[in-house]
């Protein structure tokens, strides 16, 4: 490692090479469960060539990389290997181009969601944006198939990318991949096999990324938001079914209550957080007056369009006997939701204090599911007895369609004291029942990797051809080894 | 925070850090940068998560403290930008990021590896004591009585002494009965908190506890906001004493009289000025409207620098933190740079720190440096 210290503190500058005590310890862990783990060196690239030069001295020594582009990765997938590199993307974060006429952006793996959304708003156009903290990036985010306010119709993210693999290669992939002076990043898939979505959910271990495409969408004449309340979840299925059926809302999502009123949390001082009360009670038994879900159902096309789908949206909703609420009415239901989803649909971008708040509440784990809507509803029940039997409230989730209502998404949080090990460990040992049953019963999958070796080894021949690919583009494995991916490789 | 925080008191508040950036940069969809250590640094340990995640590595042993982290805690200018951040204060014990690098200069200091002009400086307070000035509520009324409202003054630099006089110049034109509390000196224990002598800072709240008994109940107006910040957020869970004070800056007053027409404006020359908001003022009390309104009463054109209000830049003072003079240069020229795009003549501030650092990197035939009251005072007089 220090020859390769070296050797990269020549190429790439001192400057973008860090080696000390304290950079190190300040990378070597996250706030995730994922142990401790200090590296030996951290990089800094802010060119593709940065990129390129330090994957080939890594790749010449076997040192394993880790790759971060905003560092907020709750899974612990941007904790290194011990002695490994960290890769830090942040310098590396210019918006190369919004093309608003194709409507696409291409960017660095630096470029944060708040830089990327205002740079959109400013021309009139947005992103999909989820519901992590603006200072993430959209290339992470979108790596992992996310969910947030767009799900629903935008397949995926990501059109093109150019990727460096541990020998120097570089590849472009989709349009990109054409060569011409006039290269586009306009499209993803054909006429050759999708290397795009190689690299999507592979947590960096087959190639880093230095640059991408992402879809961008434009800010259309009218946009709101409708809410409609239910008191159960069966409901709120039906009616985001039922209204995506009919090519209603651009996007969906149901909230359970506990959820929404962590947009309440509020710090009148810091010696005195105001958490409401409700949020620590069953979270099965909302108070009176407050829905048990609410749909934020967003609409957005010419004004005499969204006019009609909000009436609609509000007679779908008495089909499932659930009630449309006014804006006046979410005031009073909740008025910290009412500010949070006003910046996150409204004027696109992530609602920072309004969401961040609610991390405060303790250690954040996340159980995230996806099955066939009527198998949702089922999941939805069985996790909700789990929780609260583990008595981890304020129990918060949010459910939503992706590929226009084929599969829902189901994501809840549990929050406790991040002291308690043996809290970590019974959450921990739920959530993986929770995963075993409900592939076993409803044939749901997980969302996202848990850095448990377990969940690839039995996919057959699946794993094997991703295997085969990892070992012809990383013969070294010095890609992100250490969260366990191809743990037998 | 209070100043038997021990390390492992931290664990659970440290451990929730997202590493998400918010704590940096300002408002969307402006996102300016606004933490000068992090800019200097530009990696995520050299940013407000960064020191978190070392206090996290400290009270968890995968660290030993060391002076470069001492230096990363010292280098940081306070301005609480990071503050912001609303994750760190759920779960007791509450603590802000801003206190957590304060927190990382007290063990710095506790540890021998505080910078060589921190070391001097408590040794200067070791031989000299803490500050013992035999004071009391001056009143201006001789007839005895104590009036309810106080201006807390804590004057031991040039900029503090002068905007004392311009105070006292105004209380006269308005007419004012206010009684005085001079706290010269280190009294407050402002410094000795933000500098990590935590140990002098416990000598000080014990010997300073019946001059602050005084405000009990008091309306205290300040012209520090350091002060004012500090006595009004912080004291209390220091000190474990309620001073249940009301208290303002002085622009408060002075806004009140000239609205009320006790303070009455005379006709001056014409003026562009610019103000620069000064931290502790517009983020740590949320006071940004009222200096601009009393700017605006006294017939001067306001123009405003790109990061202003809550999203305001720091001036580099880094209050008295005497540690790093070469950056705290740097980050004040980054803040004069500002300044000189808006075509302003006039720097205003609110604060004797930023008044200090700017009049002294300001080039005097680039504009002027002039504290609020001073401005208020040349463009008023006492109503008829």
């Amino acid at each position: 490692m220090n020859t390769a210290a070296a050797e990269l503190k020549k190429a790439l500058g001192p400057d973008k090479v860090k080696d000390s005590e304290a950079v190190l310890v300040s990378y070597a862990f996250d706030s995730s469960i994922a142990p401790f783990s200090k590296p030996g060196l951290v990089v800094l690239p802010e060119t593709r060539e940065d990129v390129r030069r330090l994957l080939m001295v890594a790749n010449r020594g076997k040192i394993p990389v880790t790759v971060m582009s905003g560092g907020v990765n709750i899974g612990g997938q941007a904790v290194p290997s011990p002695g490994g590199v960290v890769l830090d993307f942040r310098n590396m974060n210019r918006i190369l181009e919004i093309n608003t006429d194709s409507g696409y952006a291409v960017i660095e793996p630096g470029v944060t969601f708040d830089a990327f959304t205002a740079a959109l708003y400013a021309k009139g156009f947005r992103c999909h944006v989820p519901t992590s903290p603006g200072g993430s990036t959209p290339l992470g985010n979108a790596l992992l198939n996310p969910s947030g306010n767009l799900s629903n119709r935008q397949l995926d993210a990501l059109l093109s990318i150019e990727v460096v693999l541990p020998d120097g290669t570089v590849v472009n992939t989709g349009s990109e991949a054409f060569p011409s002076p006039a290269a586009k990043s306009y499209r993803r898939y054909g006429p050759f096999p999708d290397l795009t979505g190689l690299f999507c959910c592979a947590y960096g271990t087959l190639g880093i990324i230095t640059r991408a495409s992402i879809r961008i969408y434009p800010i259309n004449e009218s946009t709101r938001v409708h809410l409609a309340g239910f008191n159960d979840f069966e409901s709120a299925v039906k009616f985001v079914k039922d209204t995506v059926n009919n090519n209603i809302p651009e996007s969906s999502i149901i909230w359970s209550w506990q959820f929404y009123k962590t947009y309440d949390i509020s710090f009148p001082s810091f010696a005195n957080p105001d958490v409401p009360k409700e949020l620590f009670s069953d979270p099965r038994k909302p108070p009176k007056g407050i829905p048990y879900n609410i749909v934020t159902s967003f609409l957005s096309g010419y004004k005499e369009m969204t006019d009609v789908a909000e009436k609609v949206c509000g007679k779908v909703a008495a089909k499932y006997k659930g009630k449309a609420i006014t804006p006046e009415k979410m005031e009073k239901i909740c008025p910290g939701a009412v500010r949070a989803w006003k910046d996150f649909y409204l004027q696109y971008h992530h609602p920072k204090m309004e969401h961040n708040k609610k991390y405060g509440l303790g250690r954040y784990m996340a159980l995230l599911i996806n099955a066939e809507p009527k198998d949702t509803v089922e999941v939805e029940k069985w996790v909700m007895q789990e929780m609260h039997d583990l008595s981890v409230e304020p129990v918060c989730y949010y459910s939503q369609p992706f590929d226009f209502g084929r599969y829902m998404m189901f994501r809840a949080f549990a929050y406790f004291d991040p002291q308690d090990e043996k809290m970590l460990e019974k959450v921990s040992g739920t959530f993986k029942k929770l995963y075993d049953a409900t592939l076993e019963k409803y044939g749901a999958t997980p969302e996202r990797y848990r850095r448990d070796p377990s969940m690839i080894k039995n996919l057959g021949g699946y794993r094997d051809l991703l295997v085969r690919i990892k070992q012809s583009v990383d013969p070294n494995n010095i890609l992100n080894p250490n969260i366990r991916l191809f743990e037998e490789v | 925070m209070r100043i038997e925080t021990r390390l492992e008191d931290l664990r659970t508040a440290t451990a929730l850090c997202l590493r998400c950036m918010v704590c940096t940069y300002g408002k969307w969809p402006d996102n300016h940068p606004l933490c000068a250590l992090y800019e200097k640094h530009r990696t995520y340990t050299g940013s407000p998560g960064g020191l978190i995640y070392l206090v996290k590595a400290l009270s968890e042993n995968w660290t030993e403290y060391t002076s470069e982290i001492a230096q990363l805690a010292y280098e940081c200018t306070l301005c609480e930008t990071c503050d912001m951040c609303e994750i760190m204060p759920v779960p007791p014990p509450h603590a802000t990021p801003s206190d957590l690098v304060r927190f990382l200069r007290h063990l710095a200091v506790k540890n021998g590896h505080a910078p060589e002009k921190i070391r001097q400086l408590q040794a200067r307070l070791k031989k000299n004591g803490a500050p013992d000035k035999k004071v009391g509520l001056k009143s201006q009324d001789n007839a005895g009585k104590t009036p309810k409202t106080v201006l807390f003054t804590d004057e031991s630099t040039r900029t503090e002494k002068e905007m004392h006089k311009h105070a006292l110049s105004l209380l006269a034109k308005m007419g004012r009965d206010v009684a005085m509390l001079d706290c010269s000196g280190t009294a407050s224990g402002v410094d000795l908190y933000d500098l990590g002598l935590w140990g002098e800072l416990k000598q000080v709240i014990q010997g300073n506890a019946d001059k602050m008994a005084m405000l009990q109940g008091k309306d205290v107006v300040f012209l520090n906001p350091h002060t004012q910040e500090f006595l009004t957020k912080k004291y209390g869970e220091i000190s474990s004493v309620d001073l249940k004070m009301k208290t303002r800056h002085f622009s408060d007053l002075v806004r009140e009289a000239l609205r009320k027409g006790s303070l009455r404006v005379v006709k001056g020359r014409k003026m562009k000025v610019a103000y620069h908001d000064p931290c502790r003022l517009s983020r740590g009390l949320g006071v940004h409207a009222l200096p601009r309104d009393v700017l605006k009463r006294i017939n001067v054109e306001v123009v405003e620098m790109k990061r202003n209000r809550e999203d305001t830049y720091c001036c580099g003072s880094g209050a008295v933190n005497p540690a790093y003079g070469a950056f705290s240069k740097t980050v004040a020229e980054e803040r004069i740079k500002e300044f000189l795009q808006t075509g302003a003549d006039v720097l205003v501030t609110a604060c004797p720190h930023c008044e200090e650092v700017f009049s002294r990197l300001l080039p005097k035939e680039k504009g002027k440096v002039r504290d609020l009251l001073d401005l208020v005072d040349e463009r008023t007089e006492r109503a008829s």
